[in-house]
Order: structure tokens, then sequence, then C-alpha cells
């Protein structure tokens, strides 16, 4: 938990660092990375004091969705950048549609796990759009960074949180052990995502002198 | 238990798995791409170099013609022209003399005008033999004043080199004619230590980044490129009324 807190705050460090040199997009991932913050804090806080916490990530899950699904499209091209802002006016309605039927105090496992696809997707989109399309090597772009990230977390997040509901209630501990890949993996993705920062920064900077 | 455990565990590892592929396959599709667009990049660099050579090679074969021309036909002309009025000098001399003076002064201009367009002089006289020829010719025409400062040593350079080099000076002192309404020109030939022509004039100067904004300035462009093309590094600078300097250096 501390290692995912200091990953988060790295990434978020830096991220204010190079933030004049940030463009629209990466502003949005900062936030995220913030809003992500806030609610492994809160919900951990709200967890220890043996409170539901679960209400907690459902909105972080749905700030995350929307931020980088909108980031998404600011990196994308046409005609994709097209569609997203449908489909993500979709998935909040399966966010509360899934609220309404689990309620608050629940995670809503399911809209997780669609959204987790739904983002892997439109990185992977994001990813062939920059190896197509842009005359630089792959790794000097700051979307190829942030696309492994989100490509890696969300993911191999899918299996865990499709089974989330049922090992919660039948096999808490194995549930509480599976967690920790989880929880790796949201660490692993903190300094992709503050290189993507970097790498961010370094492209606007040269662009700038240029 | 440990059934689900693994199978989790088992999925998440195809899932990375599936993502490495993806992954790994945009990367080959990326250097693929990357490596096309370099050598598509290089293919037009080729192409355009290949262009201005042929290009400057077109034109150094049309300057030699016309100054063949002007030699053997034109100069002759006026010279047998001349032989004829010589004679008329004898019967008629308060007409035929100014005439006389005048025709000498055009055989003159046209023998140093096919001079300076022939390169073959060039290899004989050297870059300096030219400039030098070439700042006698305008300083017959009377237009401006021409400052030539040389510090007697002769720039090594290829014959290619000395050519562009020659030719991108004749197109300044063109332009400074033809556009800037200059009264002096300062013209500055290094060759002692490395290659160093500075051209400057005093005339109305203009905005370089307007001109090209403008799609104006072909010829500028053209210098650049050939001096490119030569390795001869080319500078220039200009602004509203403070006239125009223009540097060639050896790379």
């Amino acid at each position: 938990m501390l290692s995912l807190i200091l990953g988060k705050s790295l990434a978020l460090g830096i991220g204010a660092y190079c933030y004049k040199y940030l463009s629209q997009a990466y502003k949005l991932i900062m936030l995220q990375v913030a809003i992500a913050l806030l609610a492994e804090c809160y919900g951990r806080y709200l967890g220890l004091k043996g409170q539901h916490n679960a209400w907690v990530f459902n909105l972080q899950n749905l700030a995350d969705l929307l931020l980088t699904g909108w980031a998404a499209k600011l990196l994308t091209g046409k005609p994709i950048n097209k569609v997203i802002p449908f489909l993500l006016l979709l998935f909040t309605g399966l966010w509360a549609v899934n609220i309404y039927v689990d309620g608050f105090y629940q995670l809503a496992a399911w809209f997780f796990v669609s959204s987790c696809i739904l983002l892997v997707l439109l990185y992977i989109a994001v990813l062939f759009n920059k190896s197509l399309f842009s005359n630089k090597r792959i790794l000097e772009e700051p979307a190829t960074w942030l696309a492994i990230s989100v490509i890696l977390y969300f993911g191999c997040s899918v299996p865990y949180f499709g089974l989330y509901h049922y090992l919660i209630s039948n096999f808490s501990v194995t549930a509480r052990n599976l967690w920790a890949i989880n929880m790796w993996l949201d660490v692993l993705r903190c300094p992709l995502i503050a290189v993507c920062f970097l790498t961010a920064a370094k492209q606007q900077k040269q662009l700038r002198t240029a | 238990m440990n059934d689900i455990q693994n199978a989790v565990i088992l999925s998440t590892l195809l899932i990375l798995l599936l993502i490495a592929g993806v992954v790994i396959t945009i990367f080959i599709a990326n250097r693929r791409h990357v490596q096309q667009q370099i050598s598509i990049a290089q293919m037009q660099v080729d192409y355009e170099k290949e262009l201005r050579t042929v290009e400057q090679e077109v034109q150094e074969q049309v300057l030699l013609n016309v100054s063949r021309e002007l030699h053997d036909n034109i100069g002759q002309l006026l010279t047998v022209m001349h032989m004829q009025m010589e004679q008329e000098k004898l019967q008629t001399p308060r007409v035929v003399n100014p005439m006389s003076g005048t025709l000498q002064d055009t055989i003159q201009q046209v023998r140093m005008l096919g001079r300076s367009l022939n390169n073959e002089w060039l290899e004989q006289n050297g870059l300096n033999g030219m400039i030098q020829n070439e700042v006698n010719r305008l300083e017959h025409l009377g237009m401006l004043t021409i400052h030539w400062q040389f510090d007697g040593v002769e720039p090594v350079l290829e014959k290619d080199q000395r050519v562009m080099a020659f030719r991108i000076f004749q197109e300044i002192i063109n332009n400074a004619l033809k556009h800037a309404g200059a009264a002096n020109i300062y013209i500055d030939m290094k060759g002692k230590d490395k290659f160093a022509l500075s051209i400057k004039d005093d005339g109305k100067g203009f905005d370089p980044d307007i001109t090209f904004a403008m799609g104006k300035g072909s010829g500028l462009r053209n210098m650049m490129k050939r001096a490119a093309l030569a390795h001869i590094a080319y500078k220039m600078t200009a602004a509203p009324g403070k006239g125009c300097t223009f540097t060639l250096e050896l790379h």
C-alpha cells in the first residue's frame, strides 16, 4: 500500500515538475493520478476505521474511465476520437446501472471490468495510431508509455475483478492474496506514467526550441 | 480454492503475454514505418541534390555557350565595326571619334561579361581574378561604389565550389543592383586560413521572414540550396533600412 502511494506521489511530483510542458491529455492523466492517490488514501483510512470504502473506489473508477478515456480521445485520430465521447457516455450509464443494481457501498465490479476492456482497446488504438502515423520512434512518443501503463494495468485487472464478488463472498483470503497482483501492477504503472510525463515535457521543449 | 487462484493467475499471465505480443507487434510495425520514412526522406534528399547538380550543369553549359557567342561572334563583329570606324576616323574624325570611344568601351564590357559567364576563365584566373573582373565591370557601369578587400591568398576550393561561390556572388550582386538600390557594396574575401567571402550592401534591405512567408525570395532559397550542395556555409542577414549582408564560408 505504501509503495502504491509512493509510486503515485512520484508520478504526480514529476507531472507537477513538467506541468507547463504537458499537453491537455497528459494534464488529464495527472488529474487522474491525483484523484487515484486521494482515493487510495481516503479509502484506506475508511477501511482502517471499519467503514464502507467501496463507494470511494466506485467514484475513482468512474473518474479513471472518464479522464483516461478522454485523454485517449485527445491522443488518437479520426474516426476513433469521434466515437469516444459516446462510449464514455454509454459507460457512465453502465456505471449508474451497476450502482443502482448492486448499491453504492458495493464495488461496481462489472462496470470496472467492462471499462478495463474499453480502455485497453482504446489505448491499443492509440499505440497503433502512434506507430503507423507518426514518423518518430515509438519510444520517443509519450503516448506509448501511457498506453503501455494503461494496457498493462487495466488488461491484467480483468481476471481478478471478473471474479471479484465471487472471490470476496467465498474465498476472502484468496481474494486478498490476488489483490496483491493488482496492486503491484498499479505500482508498476506509476513509473511508466512518470516516464510519459518526462517524455512529453522533453518533446515539448524540443518543439519550442525548434 | 487453489484452482480459482491458479485460474486467476494463469489468465492474468495469459493476458500479460497477449499484451506483450500486441506491444511487440506494434514496435516492429513502428520500426519498419520509421525506417521506410527515413529511406523516403533520404531518396528525396538525393533526388533534390541530383536535380540541383543537373540544373547547375545545364546553367553552366548555357552560360558557356553565351560566353563563347559573345566572344566569338558579337565580339568579332564589334571589333570589325571598330576597325571600320578607325578607317572612317580619317575622313570624319569629329563624328566618329566619340562613337569609336563608346564602341571601344562596349567591346571591353562584352569581353568582361563573356569572361564572367565562362567558368573556364574561373579555372584560369581563380575566384580572386573573377571577382576582380566583376568589380571592374561594375565600377565601369558607375551605378554604385564597390569597396573590394582581399587578403591576397587565393582560397583553396574545389572546382565545383569555386564555380558555385562565384555564381552565388554574381546573384547577390545582381540582387543588389536590381532590388536593393544600394550606393555602396562592400566585398571582403579571405583565403589565407579558410575561405570566407562577405558581401554587404547599404540598400533598403528587407525582412526575410515576411519575404519567405509571402512565397517570394526563390532566388535567395536557390542560393541557399546551391551553397549546401557545394558544402559551403551560407548566411544572410537583412533588415528593412539596414541593407543586407551575405557570408559564404567553407564548412
